[in-house]
């Protein structure tokens, strides 16, 4: 993670500066990864990244310095909409999701009400669970969109899917429900999921989020 | 008398941006129409993490009707990272990938029970094409990487 004493970090060099042994970027911009912080220079400038860093505590710098460089990198592919862009897509996506398993929990619910003796419905229903358990791990790897390195640019999302990118109403709305109850607003119970720096999706982190406290607060007052 | 009515009418006529600097607001100026002088916050708060001069270079590089739409979501994600420092609003992108693929989780699990009943519950019809209706609703697009899979160096 540190830079060798012999090379400077990626900061230094882009800065063209000598990298003292204390500089702050140095663990996070190591050499060999000189877009890193040209991204984030581009966006942020070095001197604001280096007070964000300066107010944290040092086993939290290295993710906000991945997740700066991700919003850097979000930014400079959407200068319009950022991150702001994924997060409305990500709700669209989220909300056709739990549209169909409403639908399929309705369905299901048939087979459930239907009139039949109780020991057949019961057993029918054990059944089905049972299968669907069996076979859940299959059906997921047939049906599912792969969250972890599907390896889909957002190019293709723009080019397969237009009807997504063309609402600037959607990406308003993501800014609107923040500001107007001054907190997230993803979908309801988001922000109540537990969210473990180490499992999916976080392979990156090496600390759990601030304060070691998993849980999402469901409203987040700025005050 | 004049002197002090001249400098009440440009006091009253700076964008937030040019009150932040104490400088004069000129006619084009780039930053006026999105930082409005009653919410002298929404600059401070955009200033803090991205700086002026930055986000002016961005402005000026995107077409004029496209920047409200960009000093909105500079401001929407400096909001949250003045609430989360550490992650910013990739915290909430993280979390939605999450929910994602519990959703995504659970409904193949559904579909997977609904296609068994539709397969042996004899005597009962399901809505038509239940299955096939939900396979093709579920031909899910390729949906965005979670960043800490691949944007991440």
């Amino acid at each position: 993670m540190a830079s060798s004493s012999n090379s400077p970090c990626a900061a230094c060099k882009f800065l063209r500066r000598k990298c003292q042994p204390e500089c702050v970027f140095a663990p996070y911009f190591p050499p060999d990864q000189p877009q890193k912080f040209a991204n984030v220079h581009k966006v942020f400038g070095a001197s604001n990244v280096t007070k964000l860093l300066n107010e944290l505590h040092p086993h939290q710098r290295e993710d906000a310095v991945n997740s700066l460089a991700y919003e850097a990198d979000m930014r400079l592919r959407d200068p319009v909409y950022g991150c702001v862009g994924v997060i409305s897509l990500l709700q669209h996506q989220l909300r056709q999701l739990q549209m169909d398993l409403t639908y399929a929990k309705s369905e299901l619910s048939k087979y459930q009400n239907h009139n039949l003796s109780g020991s057949t419905a019961q057993g029918f229903i054990v059944a089905a669970a049972a299968a669907a358990t069996a076979t859940h791990h299959q059906t997921v790897g047939n049906n599912l969109i792969s969250c972890c390195g599907g390896g889909v640019s957002r190019d293709h999302l723009y080019h397969h899917h237009p009807q997504l990118f063309s609402s600037r109403d959607q990406h308003a709305s993501v800014i609107r429900a923040f500001d107007v109850n001054n907190n997230y607003d993803t979908t309801a119970g988001v922000l109540a999921m537990n969210i473990s720096a180490g499992g999916i999706g976080h392979p990156q982190f090496q600390t759990p989020r601030a304060g070691g406290n998993d849980d999402l607060p469901t409203t987040i007052d700025p005050s | 008398m004049y002197r002090f009515h001249k400098l009440d009418k440009m006091t009253s006529t700076r964008c937030a941006v040019c009150k932040y600097f104490r400088r004069r607001c000129p006619p084009d100026c780039i930053f006026a129409p999105y930082f409005l002088n009653d919410n002298p916050q929404r600059f401070i708060c955009v200033h803090r993490f991205y700086g002026a001069s930055n986000i002016g270079k961005m402005l000026e590089e995107m077409p004029v009707q496209l920047r409200a739409d960009a000093v909105d979501s500079l401001y929407y994600e400096a909001k949250c990272r003045i609430q989360d420092p550490v992650y910013g609003c990739v915290g909430i992108i993280t979390s939605l990938h999450r929910q994602i693929q519990i959703a995504q989780s659970q409904l193949a699990k559904a579909q997977a029970e609904i296609s068994f009943l539709d397969a042996n519950f004899v005597g009962f019809e399901p809505t038509p094409s239940l299955s096939e209706s939900l396979v093709q609703q579920n031909g899910f697009e390729q949906g965005l990487d979670d960043p800490f899979s691949t944007w991440f160096y």
